[in-house]
């Protein structure tokens, strides 16, 4: 073995920490921080998560706090994104607004996720009339556009952040459900799983242990690109009225107070909309990066 | 002169052991439920099988290799799944070291898949593809509990060692192995379980020539150190020939011929034996076998010919082929065949 780069130098002495095992996981590791899509957007992912988990340390002034006497006061240096009608710091709420998407990215794609790659796991393992429910249920899910459902289904829960989050993971299980029931309904005829079976391992250790690593790769790729689309449709929410309510510094309901202001105050909708140009850009690259590495 | 009597005292302690049946395989039947169509249901057409297995009876005697031999679609891997317990059977019995395993409480299951294992043909998708080799191996070893955990990796490494794969790659991935090396590991895990009976499903198949010479010969070392008793399933007569003792050749489902190896070779009696045999360059030559070509497909399994179920593609048939089903008998001792021709 030819131990010359700094990398293998790193994966000898985290073999010797924790084992051989986990050298395999970290060659993957080392890839996909190789590939420069997906180091770039893991850089920009990892700052804003950093900015919003230290956003009231950050953050010059209270995102809360009415200033009327300094209302619409345009970029400068006491307030480098300037103030809303109410005399609000605008980068306070653009940074305070990097946690609420990084949240609706971490519970709504975190539940899709989950739910979307035990569905599909059952329903493309044990074929049969678990299939038919499941697949039943994600065809009229699916058969809705995307926000529309959305919309409907925060119109009977209210609005508000928490439903917000509930609301794009019920809608968006299915796809994460459909990608992976069609690689268990390919990847269970392998010879590996029949080795599996006639070793004796249990149906649970079969679907855990050997199918789901070797098809959840096209599922986080899809997560990743699917963090940038649920930014998008929280923003578009918040901005019709049925996501997050003002006084929330939501992006996309910071676009909307934003937005009739407009011609006296163009600073007010604009930092927020780079904000959301910035995290689905983030997630994009993340997402273009996995794909090379993951898919072949 | 010492060596000859020890070897002569060997052979006839297996000579001994060699009786003893561990696979007993009675009537054996495999059907597929074919799925009825819309139109099927309307009309209320009659259900259709596919008849993979159509009632093989045969006995595997301990320590032996066994041979099974057939075109591709015969069913020649589906019995071999059947004996592992990876397909339910549809009719009939398969005893393994007495134990039938149609009928199986949970415990006795994992006894029977630790006894008995498998290594499949295609050395790409045999192993698990995200896993090194040391942890596939080691899963195994934990889950029959084969040696205490502080052991295992040692286990591990001398099971590499016997099937000729050196300690490095005990933290490889498949990805990074060759079509031999990949067969060796899927050897090592079968061998994990410490197994008395191993199915082959053409195991040198997909592997050139020089590397199945390799892996014959190692999986004859093994049989010889660890008592193992194969059934080897094969296309290649030749390759039968080298490993197995006794040989069975199927057709359409049917086991058409059975015989000790040298006996079969010898003279081969089934049409279809024949032409499988002079199709191989090698063996027409050593055995003087004359040409037999076969004209026209496979007939479907779903639809097998009346009577005898080659007489549609053999050069002997007469009209008592189509007419009725030939039997398994023995014109000799321990050479069975169904055919007419010898009865």
């Amino acid at each position: 073995m030819n131990n010359r780069n700094a990398g293998s130098v790193i994966s000898r002495s985290i073999n010797l920490l924790f084992g051989d095992e986990n050298i395999a996981r970290w060659e993957t590791v080392k890839k996909i921080i190789r590939n420069p899509n997906s180091r770039i957007g893991l850089i920009m992912i990892g700052i804003l998560t950093l900015v919003g988990i230290f956003a009231p340390f950050i953050a010059p002034y209270d995102p809360y706090q009415q200033v009327l006497t300094e209302s619409l006061e345009p970029p400068g240096l006491s307030h480098l994104f300037g103030t809303d009608l109410y005399g609000r710091d605008v980068m306070s709420r653009v940074i305070h607004g990097a946690w609420i998407a990084v949240k609706i990215c971490v519970i709504g794609v975190g539940i899709a996720f989950i739910v979307g790659n035990l569905a599909g796991a059952l329903s493309g393992y044990y074929e049969g009339w678990i299939d038919t429910i499941i697949m039943r249920i994600v065809d009229s899910i699916m058969a809705f556009p995307f926000l529309v459902l959305v919309i409907a289904i925060m119109a009977i829960f209210g609005p508000g952040l928490k439903n917000l989050y509930f609301a794009i993971a019920i809608v968006s299980w299915c796809q994460y459900a459909r990608i992976v029931r069609s690689r268990y309904l390919s990847e269970k005829e392998e010879d590996y799983v029949r080795a599996a079976e006639a070793v004796g391992f249990s149906d649970k250790r079969i679907i855990f242990g050997h199918l789901m690593p070797n098809s959840i790769a096209p599922t986080i790729v899809y997560a990743s690109l699917d963090c940038a689309l649920v930014i998008l449709v929280a923003a578009s929410l918040s901005f019709v009225g049925v996501g997050a309510q003002p006084p929330i510094p939501e992006w996309g309901a910071q676009i909307a107070e934003g937005r009739q202001l407009l011609q006296v105050g163009w600073w007010i909708a604009t930092f927020p909309a780079l904000g959301i140009m910035y995290t689905v850009i983030g997630f994009s690259l993340i997402g273009d990066g996995l794909r090379d590495m993951l898919e072949k | 002169m010492d060596v000859d009597i020890v070897s002569d005292h060997k052979n006839k302690m297996k000579e001994i052991s060699r009786n003893e049946t561990v696979i007993e395989i009675g009537h054996l039947k495999k059907y597929y439920v074919l799925r009825k169509g819309f139109i099927d249901k309307i009309l209320v057409r009659e259900q259709k099988y596919v008849k993979a297995v159509d009632d093989i009876s045969l006995d595997i005697r301990r320590g032996e290799t066994f041979g099974l031999v057939g075109e591709s679609g015969c069913g020649k891997s589906t019995l071999g799944r059947c004996v592992l317990r990876l397909e339910s059977i549809t009719a009939g019995n398969i005893r393994v070291f007495g134990q039938n395993i149609r009928s199986l409480a949970d415990r006795q299951l994992k006894k029977l898949r630790k006894e008995v294992q498998v290594v499949f043909q295609n050395p790409y998708s045999t192993l698990p593809p995200h896993k090194i080799i040391g942890n596939m191996l080691k899963e195994v070893i934990n889950h029959h509990e084969i040696v205490k955990r502080d052991m295992i990796k040692e286990y591990c490494l001398d099971l590499l060692g016997q099937v000729g794969l050196s300690e490095v790659f005990y933290t490889k991935k498949p990805k990074a192995l060759s079509g031999g090396q990949r067969q060796r590991a899927a050897i090592a895990r079968a061998l994990a379980t410490e197994p008395k009976f191993i199915v082959l499903d053409e195991p040198v198949t997909a592997l050139d020539t020089s590397i199945q010479a390799q892996i014959l010969n190692l999986l004859m070392e093994l049989q010889n150190k660890r008592d193992l008793t194969y059934l080897f399933i094969a296309h290649d007569l030749s390759v039968i020939r080298h490993v197995s003792d006794t040989v069975g050749v199927m057709y359409l489902g049917k086991l058409v011929e059975l015989a000790p190896t040298k006996e079969l070779f010898q003279k081969c009696l089934h049409p279809y034996t024949k032409s499988l045999a002079s199709s191989s360059p090698l063996l027409s030559e050593v055995y003087r076998i004359d040409r037999i070509e076969l004209t026209g497909e496979v007939p479907s399994p779903i639809d097998p010919p009346a009577g005898c179920r080659f007489h549609t593609r053999c050069p002997f048939s007469f009209s008592r082929c189509s007419k009725e089903e030939p039997k398994l008998i023995g014109p000799d001792k321990g050479h069975l065949v169904s055919c007419f021709l010898y009865s």
